[in-house]
Order: structure tokens, then C-alpha cells, then sequence
């Protein structure tokens, strides 16, 4: 029995070690979706290699994907927490409970959730894209792009992250053509490759040229390209999917922040709790300081021809450098006509924290509603 | 060739034999399914089973496990009941659903209490919701023939879409993290952990091993199991004992459809705390758990220990997930191989197998 | 009466009764013989698998892509020509077959309960492709050529129709020519034989497990070839994700069931059933409607209305109990 068992854990330890078990630090990922969405999961799981890319042995990498927001997150993300990881990146807004709710069983682990707002322990962290920035530029594009004046918007739900990039679309997209209709689908799904296909289908058999989406698959953009009008990519490039359809992606980039954060953990110097709640957008700070989360893909220069092109970059980097908001004041306005708070006491453009956080509203100029 | 010769008289060697011929096939056949597909197949194996010892808390690991076995374990006792009458109720989880909705819609009548006395309210809620959902192929079955295994499994997918429908519409949650998600019970209607830390140990395990026990000492001791023996071995002579087969029908689709409803109404409880969509609620509990009927070969020994078996295979299955970074398939796996072996086995339960050489001629038989 | 939009209907209703239809035109010869397969998911949907990752690999060019470097794509090419189509399908049947051997192997050989062993078949197909489907995001499958191509709109309002993929047509053929095979040949004559009294049929030298094995394989065959249908047809491009065929192999079941056993009814069931499919569509657009109708009755619809059928059909239990195959599902114990 001795033998037995002294024999197994030698091939245990033999193995062990080829699974990095000498590692200073064990960093596990819980993904939403599948890793090959193409999309969000896959850019979290780049960022993720980006990791072991820049931080070689020191570090060992788990994901674990597909898992679905509920009692199976608690589960996954308790599983990795058992499994001595040390930092734990939960990459859905749907697994904002199910994360504190393991934090607070396991005070010594870090856990870090994208796009969520709680943080009810010390060990808690959540970090989120200003992705809203990208979508000012895909507004400026479509406005200048479309023929018909109707833009296809393929939305997946209805909470503050994607109003937020519907909202600053319309706003840009208003300010340089009036005329202007968003016609808005919500799938109810991050990826359903049918469901958004079906969508891109029937917003463009009902006159639209240009598919905006903030869902996760390439689907739209290949029906796009079948149909011959244009579209926009989401979470990572899609310009191959749609080689004439393509205009650009708004791609996420995890990377810096994640290796920061790795960083900060290795050193001791990583904070969690109520404080920390950390957004970049093109920029880490917003005022063009480092790379931060959103990046700018493929312009398809051909279609969008020299001027639009020149425009579009250097709207990305007024974005970059700070000296344009998403959401300045000026003209704006809530579906039902009245200024926002913050406008009317004279701030330059709408705040972090409640506005845009909570954000339930629609801006002037979407004729349709927020489904409940 | 191979002979079949039926056995004319089964007894309990013959039941020994016929398990352990499907415990060994089960082993064999999974042990290089997980060398075929895991990275790191010994690690794999040794730590599939032993992982509550592997480094984790232990008593973390073990209350997976057990959670996971209540489930199978309740409910599939209830569907076994029905097997053995007979009667295909497949739709155990659809039946789990409604009892999720069931107890959320009762806890919504009595005007969203918050004392204790909530919690029988809402497991018998969820029973009854349950029984109302396996009522409906049963009355198909009785009133109109209609085959009741294509109906309950039906019934599993509208269940499904209630699930979305209830938690999207009408008990949508005001302040809410996902669309179809209804408000969250209050902390004094859930079933709380017992041990402070370990979330999946709840008051809903005691609760479903006491309801484990109850339902099998009425399979096992009394007139109405007696009842369930003589339907199961002879229905002939059933029918001239004067039990009426509609009777029977609805008895067992009743009770079990009333076992998967408080089962679900303790997931509604005990695990989760809301009602969302089929997705994020259901586990495929209600599935699992027919393979543990069969797995138990419809006894309620049989099933406790193959919801046991298959909870800590789960268990281990994701902790190799995350340990190891192996796919956690192995389960499922080892699922379908062990109801596949142990339908092989039943063979040897029924008839005894003869060796008589290469002959080509059909023999007679002596 | 808008008959652009009757067309398009049909066209509707066909692509989503063809798979069920070829499914059933399988079950319905094993259920014949007097086995019952209750697999029908389960081949399928390995049958939808294997066709898509064979459609994925049949053309295939390695690309190199700005902001991906070092990271290759498979890219398919814009269209999968039909007898490569073809090719693809039949492996799609290929696999639903290899899953049915088992199942004759277990209930054949093993003498195992036939419902049980239906269901496991079920859970194996599923655990098999939940296990091994992960890996396709990155696969471009093209999109299968149809037969008037860029000329459908010649063809005016009925377009789209001729423009179907031929598995439609070849599917109602070949369920009236078994049904024609069933009734009118001495091949039909001996599965029918051997599925109303197998003990009657061995007394006449008939080799009833053989006729059941070859039975149950046409059944994986039927049932592979209709996953492939749905991976690589049914939505429009080829597209795999888990359960993809959302309950289709038990619509295929209650469809023959509703058909009592008859191969003429067996198509105008699948139609019935493709309708309430293509229902769901259609009507999501009308106004007006409860705030219940579109989210609960209208996906639930292609599972609510064959219950309805089946109860109808069974009211009358002699309907059943004339046309069902008598030794369907009953234990054959060779006395020799």
C-alpha cells in the first residue's frame, strides 16, 4: 500500500511541477462564454495570456469557461479559491454576487470582477472600459456612412454598460446628422450567434445600412457582409469576417491592466475594497496616460475614404488625450427632453459616479424605450 | 456460440454479480475514456478520487458532493417509483422548474413574508406546483392513452420557458444584476448554511435526507410499496388484486412530481435565493437523476449510494477543472458509462451465459 | 394574399420539418422492426457535430490576419460546393450510425431495457458533444451553395423555394419510398413481420436481430444526415453550439407516434410540426398580443402543440393499438 501510494505521488510531483505548482502566484479566470467567441471571452482570455506571456514563471494560469451566472459561478469561482489561487479575475457583470459572495468566505484570496459596482470586502475589486468612448467614434462614422439614415443597433441587455454605448453612439452621430434613426434589438444573450444574425437580418430588411452591435459573436458582421451594408466590430477586430463590411472594431484590451494588476499583487502593493473601482478607456487615465482598455481596430480606410478616415483618428485621439469627453454637456439632452443634473449645475460633461454607473436613460433623439 | 439461457430463478448472487460486472466495465471503461481525453491522466485519476484531500478544504469539498447527491438522490427516488410502476416520467426536470416558480409564486401570495413559518409554506408550495406539472401527462395518460414519456419531456421545455417568462415579466426584479431575474428571497426565508463558509451545505440537505427517508420506508415497508412491488414484478396479477392501473398512474406521477417540486423549491431556497432563466437555474438535476434511478436499479439503497457516486464524481470532475486545468466532461462521462454498463450488466441478472464453441448449427435446446 | 409572403412561409415550414421528417423516416423503420429507439436526440446531434467540423475542414486555407499576428484562422471558402456537401452529410449519417450500433449492441446483444437505453443513448451524444464541440469558434465554415445560386431572383416569388437545398426534396422522397418499401415489398413484408410477432417471424426462419441490427442502423443513418441538416443548413450558415437541436430527435419521435406508425402521415405531421417551428417567427411581429403570448406561448408552441396531437390521436386508444408495430418494444428471447 506504502509502495503504491509513494509511487502515485512521485507521478503526481512529476506532473505537478510541469503544471507550474512552483509558481509564486496562481491567477484564475472564470469567462462567461466560451473562449472562442471571438469576442469578450477571448479578449479576457488574451489578456490572460498576455500574463504568462510577460510574467514567464512567476505566474500559472487557470480559466475556466462557459459558466453560468448563479449558483455554478459560486461554485467555479469557489473551486478556484480552494485550489490555491491567489487572484481571481470573474469576467461577467452576472457574477457580481456570486463574487463577494465567495470573498467573503475567503478573505485571503484577491478577486477582481469586470464591469461590476459592489465590493463588500477588503479582497474585492472591480474594473470596467469605458467603452462608450469607442462608440462616440462609431458614431461619428455611421452618421457620415449612411445613406438611409437608419442604423441597425443589436443590443444583448438592458443595463447601464450598454445604454451607456448606445446613448454616446446616438449623441456623436446626432451632432453631425440630425436625421438620424437608431433602431435598437435587444437579444437578451452576450452570444447567440443565431439570435444576432436573425437580428442583423431583420434590422436590415428593415432599411438599415449600417449593424452596430454589443454582442459578443461575429455573426452580424458576416451578415453584413452578405447583404452588402456596413458594420461595426465589437470586444475584438472582426475585419475578416466582413473584408467589405467592416468600418471598425472597438476592441478590449485587458492587457495592461491586467499585467498591471498582476504586478501589483506580486509586489503587495494590490488594493481592494470600497475604493476600488477602476476605469480606463482609450487611455488609463483619461488624459492620454498609458494604453488603457479600449482600443481602436481596423479602419477601413478604403471605405471610409482620406477625410472621414483623418477625422475619425482625430476624434480617437481628443478621446485619448482627454481634451474631448464621450459626454460633454453641450446639446445634451434625455429622451424626455430634460438636462441632466450635473449639466444644469454647470459640470463640463456627465460624471462617473451616479450618472454614468447607473445610467437607465435613453439621450434625446431615440424614439424607442428601454425594455423593462 | 453464446448461449442465453433465462434464468429461472434470480436471486441475490446473481444481483451481486450483475453489479459488480458493472462496477468493473464502469471502472475500465472510464478509466481510458480519462486517460484518452486529460492532460495529465494519473494526476487526473488519483486526484478524482481523493480530492476532498488534496489540499482544499476538506469539508468544502465533501458538501458538493452531498449537495449534489440530495438532489439526485430525492428525486431520483421519485422517478424510480414511477419506473418500477411502469410509468416513463421523464420530465423531473421540468417538474424541479415549476417547483422553483411554485415556492417564489407562493412566497409571493402569502405577501412576502419574512418570519420562518415561510419555509414549510414554500417547500409545500413548490411540492404542489411540482404535482400540478406531473399531473398533466398523468391525466393525458389515464383520460386519453397518451404515451406519457413524450409528454412529461415536452412539459420539461415549456417549464423551461416559464422560467424565462416569470422572471422577465411579471416578477421581474426592479433593481436587478441580469433582465431575467426576479428579487431575491430575504435572508430569513433561505435555507442558510449550517456550517458558517460553506455555502452548499444548507438547512435544504438535512430537510431532503429526511425526505429521502420517509418516501423510501414507503417503498420499502409499506402496503402502498407493497403495492409498487406487485405492479412492478406481475402487473397481471395486479390488476386481479383490484389496483386500479389509473390509480396507480396518478399516485406515482403525483409523488414524484411532488418530490422534484420541493427539491426544486429547496434550490430556489438553499442555492440560489431567485428565480432566472433556464440557463443560470437549472443543473440538470432532473436528467441526472434518472440516470441514478437506473443506476440504483430502482432501490432505494441502490439510489442513495449512485447519488452518491455520481455528487462526489461531479466534485471531483470540477476540482480537477480547476487544479488541473483538465475539462471537466469526465463526469458527464463517467454518467453515461456507468448507465450503459450497468443496463449491460442487467444481462447477467437474467439469464446465465453459455460458451458452446464455434458451432454454426442452431442447437437445440435440452 | 400577399403569395410572396405564402412562399416564403413554406420555405419556412420545409426547412424545419426536413430534419424532423428524415429523423423519423429512420425511427419509423426501427419502430417497424419493433425496437424502440428513444436516441433519436442523441444521434442526431452527432450527427450535427461531426457534419460541422467535416464541413469546417473540407476546404480550408491557413490566413495570416493584421492584429492577430501569429494567431492562423481557418478560413472556409465562400461556399461549399454540393457534392462535397454531400460528402459532408453523409459523414453527419455515418456518425449517427456509429452511435446506433451501440444502442443495437446493448439492446440487441445485451438483451437491455429499450427505453433506458434510448435515454442513455441521448445523454451520450449530448456528453459527447458537449465534451469535444469546444474548439469550433475559430472554424469558418462556408456556407453551402444552393442550386440556383445568384439566379434565384429569376425565378421571382418562387425563388427562394426552388432555391432550397435539395435534402428537402430528397427527404419527402425517401419517406414515401419507404413507406412504399414498407407496404409494398417482401423486404418491408419481413421488418413488419419481425415488429408485429417476432416469435411468429423466427418460427419462419426469419433472422429477426439481424433485420432489427440493419433497422436501428438506417435509424442512426436518418438521424445523423438530419443533424447535419441542422448544423449546416437550418439557420441559414452552418453553425454549431451545444444543443443545437433543442428537442428536435423527441419531436421526431411524438411525430411518428402522431403518424400512428404510417409513412404518408408521417409528412404531413413533419409539416404540421415545421409549421408550429416556423410559427414562432413569424408571429413575434404581430401587434396587439398579451404581454404573455410572445415570450412564454410562442416558444413553448413547438412542444405544446404535439402534446395536443399526440392526446388527440390517442383518444381512441384502438387507433393506437391497430397500428403500432405489436412486438414494439418487447423483449426477443430466441427459443432455439
Amino acid at each position: 500500500m506504502k509502495r503504491v501510494s509513494s509511487l502515485l505521488a512521485a507521478a503526481a510531483l512529476s506532473l505537478g511541477f510541469a503544471s507550474g505548482a512552483s509558481a509564486e502566484l496562481k491567477i484564475g479566470f472564470i469567462y462567461v462564454g466560451p473562449v472562442e467567441d471571438l469576442g469578450w471571452t477571448f479578449r479576457h482570455d488574451e489578456g490572460r495570456k498576455a500574463i504568462e506571456q510577460h510574467f514567464g514563471n512567476k505566474v500559472s494560469t487557470t480559466f475556466i469557461e462557459n459558466v453560468p451566472e448563479g449558483p455554478a459561478a459560486v461554485d467555479a469561482i469557489t473551486d478556484l479559491a480552494e485550489t490555491g489561487h491567489g487572484l481571481i479575475f470573474t469576467t461577467s457583470f452576472g457574477f457580481m454576487n456570486p463574487t463577494n459572495t465567495v470573498a467573503a468566505n475567503y478573505p485571503k484570496v484577491k478577486f477582481e470582477h469586470a464591469t461590476g459596482f459592489t465590493r463588500n470586502t477588503d479582497n474585492m475589486a472591480t474594473f470596467s472600459a469605458r467603452f462608450y468612448e469607442g462608440r462616440v467614434i462609431q458614431g461619428l462614422i455611421a452618421s457620415k456612412m449612411t445613406k438611409t439614415n437608419k442604423i441597425g443597433y443589436i443590443a444583448s441587455f438592458p443595463i447601464p454598460e450598454v445604454i451607456r454605448g448606445i446613448n454616446a453612439f446616438t449623441f456623436e452621430a446626432r451632432k453631425h446628422n440630425p436625421n438620424i434613426e437608431v433602431d435598437i434589438r435587444w437579444v437578451f444573450s452576450w452570444f447567440d450567434p443565431a439570435k444576432e444574425a436573425e437580428a442583423a437580418t431583420a434590422l436590415i430588411d428593415a432599411g438599415a445600412d449600417i449593424i452596430v452591435q454589443h454582442t459578443d459573436s461575429p455573426a452580424p458582421v458576416q451578415v453584413a457582409e452578405s447583404r452588402g451594408v456596413y458594420a461595426f466590430g465589437q470586444a475584438s477586430d472582426m475585419s475578416r469576417f466582413g473584408p467589405n463590411a467592416h468600418l471598425v472594431s472597438i476592441v478590449d484590451n485587458w492587457d495592461s491592466y491586467y499585467i498591471d494588476r498582476v504586478q501589483a499583487a506580486l509586489d503587495g502593493t494590490w488594493n481592494g475594497g470600497a475604493a476600488a473601482d477602476i476605469w480606463w478607456g482609450l487611455s488609463k487615465d483619461g488624459k492620454g496616460n498609458g494604453i488603457g482598455m479600449v482600443e481602436m481596430a481596423s479602419y477601413n480606410e478604403k471605405a471610409l475614404g482620406p477625410d472621414l478616415y483623418a477625422e475619425a483618428i482625430a476624434l480617437e485621439k481628443a478621446l485619448f488625450s482627454g481634451a474631448r469627453h464621450a459626454f460633454p454637456c453641450t446639446g445634451l439632452k434625455k429622451q424626455d427632453g430634460s438636462i441632466p443634473e450635473e449639466c444644469a449645475s454647470g459640470a463640463p460633461h456627465l460624471v462617473d459616479f451616479p450618472t454614468l454607473v447607473t445610467k437607465d436613460w435613453y439621450i434625446e433623439g431615440i424614439t424607442q424605450s428601454i425594455p423593462k | 456460440m453464446i448461449r442465453l439461457i433465462r434464468r429461472a430463478d434470480v436471486t441475490a448472487i446473481h444481483s451481486l454479480i450483475s453489479i459488480a460486472v458493472a462496477a468493473v466495465l464502469t471502472l475500465v471503461i472510464s478509466t481510458i475514456v480519462l486517460f484518452l481525453t486529460a492532460k495529465a491522466p494519473v494526476d487526473a485519476l488519483m486526484q478524482l478520487l481523493t480530492y476532498p484531500y488534496q489540499g482544499g478544504t476538506v469539508i468544502v469539498q465533501w458538501s458538493k458532493a452531498l449537495n449534489m447527491a440530495a438532489y439526485l438522490g430525492v428525486i431520483g427516488l421519485g422517478l424510480s417509483i414511477c419506473y418500477r410502476a411502469n410509468v416513463w416520467n421523464i420530465g423531473a426536470e421540468g417538474q424541479f422548474a415549476m417547483g422553483g416558480i411554485g415556492a417564489f409564486g407562493t412566497w409571493l401570495l402569502l405577501g412576502s413574508p419574512t418570519a420562518w413559518w415561510a419555509i414549510p409554506c414554500l417547500i409545500m408550495g413548490g411540492a404542489f406546483a411540482g404535482l400540478l406539472w406531473a399531473s398533466i401527462p398523468a391525466l393525458l395518460k389515464t383520460q386519453a392513452n397518451t404515451n406519457e414519456l413524450l409528454t412529461s419531456l415536452m412539459l420539461v421545455y415549456v417549464a423551461a420557458q416559464t422560467l424565462f417568462f416569470v422572471s422577465n415579466g411579471p416578477w421581474q426584479a426592479p433593481v436587478r444584476y441580469s433582465p431575467s431575474q426576479t428579487v431575491f428571497l430575504p435572508e430569513s426565508v433561505q435555507l442558510n448554511a449550517i456550517i458558517p463558509g460553506v455555502p452548499t451545505f444548507h438547512m435544504g440537505l438535512p430537510i431532503a435526507l429526511g425526505l429521502f427517508v420517509v418516501i423510501a420506508l414507503l417503498v420499502l415497508y409499506t402496503p402502498f410499496g407493497y403495492r409498487l412491488k406487485v405492479t412492478e414484478t406481475t402487473p397481471r396479477a395486479a390488476r386481479f388484486a383490484g389496483y386500479s392501473p389509473r390509480v396507480t398512474v396518478w399516485a406515482v406521477f403525483l409523488l414524484s412530481g411532488a418530490m422534484a417540486g420541493a427539491m426544486g423549491a429547496i434550490y430556489l431556497m438553499g442555492d440560489i435565493g431567485y428565480v432566472t432563466e433556464e440557463s443560470n437555474f437549472l443543473r440538470g438535476f432532473g436528467f441526472s437523476a434518472i440516470v441514478v434511478a437506473f443506476l440504483g436499479r430502482l432501490h432505494p439503497v441502490g439510489i442513495l449510494l449512485a447519488a452518491l457516486l455520481l455528487g462526489y464524481v461531479a466534485g471531483g470532475a470540477s476540482w480537477i477543472q480547476a487544479n488541473l486545468r483538465e475539462d471537466d466532461s469526465i463526469a458527464g462521462f463517467i454518467e453515461v458509462i456507468a448507465l450503459m454498463s450497468t443496463l449491460a450488466s442487467a444481462l447477467f441478472l437474467q439469464y446465465r451465459v453459455q460458451w458452446r464453441g464455434f458451432a454454426t448449427q442452431p442447437q437445440e435446446n435440452r | 394574399m400577399e403569395w410572396a409572403y405564402l412562399v416564403l412561409t413554406l420555405v419556412s415550414v420545409l426547412n424545419f420539418a426536413t430534419p424532423l421528417l428524415l429523423a423519423a423516416t429512420g425511427e419509423l423503420v426501427v419502430e417497424k422492426s419493433g425496437v424502440l429507439n428513444l436516441g433519436v436526440e442523441g444521434m442526431m446531434i452527432v450527427g450535427a457535430m461531426t457534419a460541422y467540423f467535416v464541413g469546417a475542414h473540407i476546404d480550408l486555407e491557413i490566413c495570416t490576419v493584421p492584429h492577430f499576428s501569429g494567431v492562423g484562422c481557418l478560413v472556409g471558402t465562400s461556399s461549399i460546393p454540393m457534392e462535397r456537401f454531400a460528402i459532408v452529410v453523409l459523414t453527419g449519417g455515418l456518425a449517427g450510425m456509429a452511435l446506433s450500433f451501440l444502442f443495437a449492441l446493448l439492446v440487441l446483444g445485451f438483451r437491455s431495457n429499450q427505453v433506458a437505453t434510448g435515454l442513455g443513448l441521448t445523454l451520450l451524444g449530448l456528453t459527447l458533444t458537449n465534451a469535444l464541440g469546444s474548439g469550433s469558434g475559430d472554424l469558418k465554415v462556408g456556407r453551402v451553395d444552393t442550386l440556383l445560386g445568384t439566379q434565384a431572383s429569376d425565378w421571382g416569388i418562387w425563388g427562394p423555394l426552388l432555391n432550397m437545398n435539395p435534402m428537402v426534396w430528397l427527404t419527402i422522397i425517401l419517406c414515401l419510398t419507404v413507406g412504399w418499401v414498407l407496404t409494398h415489398t417482401r423486404l418491408g413484408l419481413i421488418i413488419r413481420a419481425v415488429g408485429e410477432n417476432h416469435d411468429s417471424a423466427h418460427t419462419l426462419g426469419l433472422p429477426v436481430q439481424w433485420v432489427r441490427l440493419g433497422a436501428i442502423v438506417f435509424g442512426g443513418l436518418c438521424a445523423g444526415m438530419a443533424g447535419a441538416y441542422i448544423s449546416m443548413i437550418q439557420i441559414g450558415a452552418p453553425l454549431w453550439k451545444e444543443g443545437i437541436t433543442a428537442g428536435a430527435g423527441w419531436l421526431a419521435l411524438a411525430l411518428i407516434l402522431f403518424a400512428t406508425w404510417r409513412a404518408e402521415r408521417v409528412v404531413l405531421g413533419a409539416l404540421i410540426f415545421g409549421f408550429t417551428l416556423a410559427l414562432e417567427l413569424r408571429l413575434q411581429t404581430l401587434a396587439g398580443l398579451p404581454s404573455w403570448f410572445v415570450p412564454w406561448l410562442l416558444p413553448s408552441l413547438p412542444y405544446l402543440i404535439p402534446i395536443i396531437v399526440l392526446t388527440l390521436i390517442s383518444l381512441d386508444a384502438r387507433v393506437i393499438r391497430r397500428n403500432a408495430p405489436a412486438s414494439l418494444g418487447k423483449l426477443f428471447e430466441p427459443i432455439s
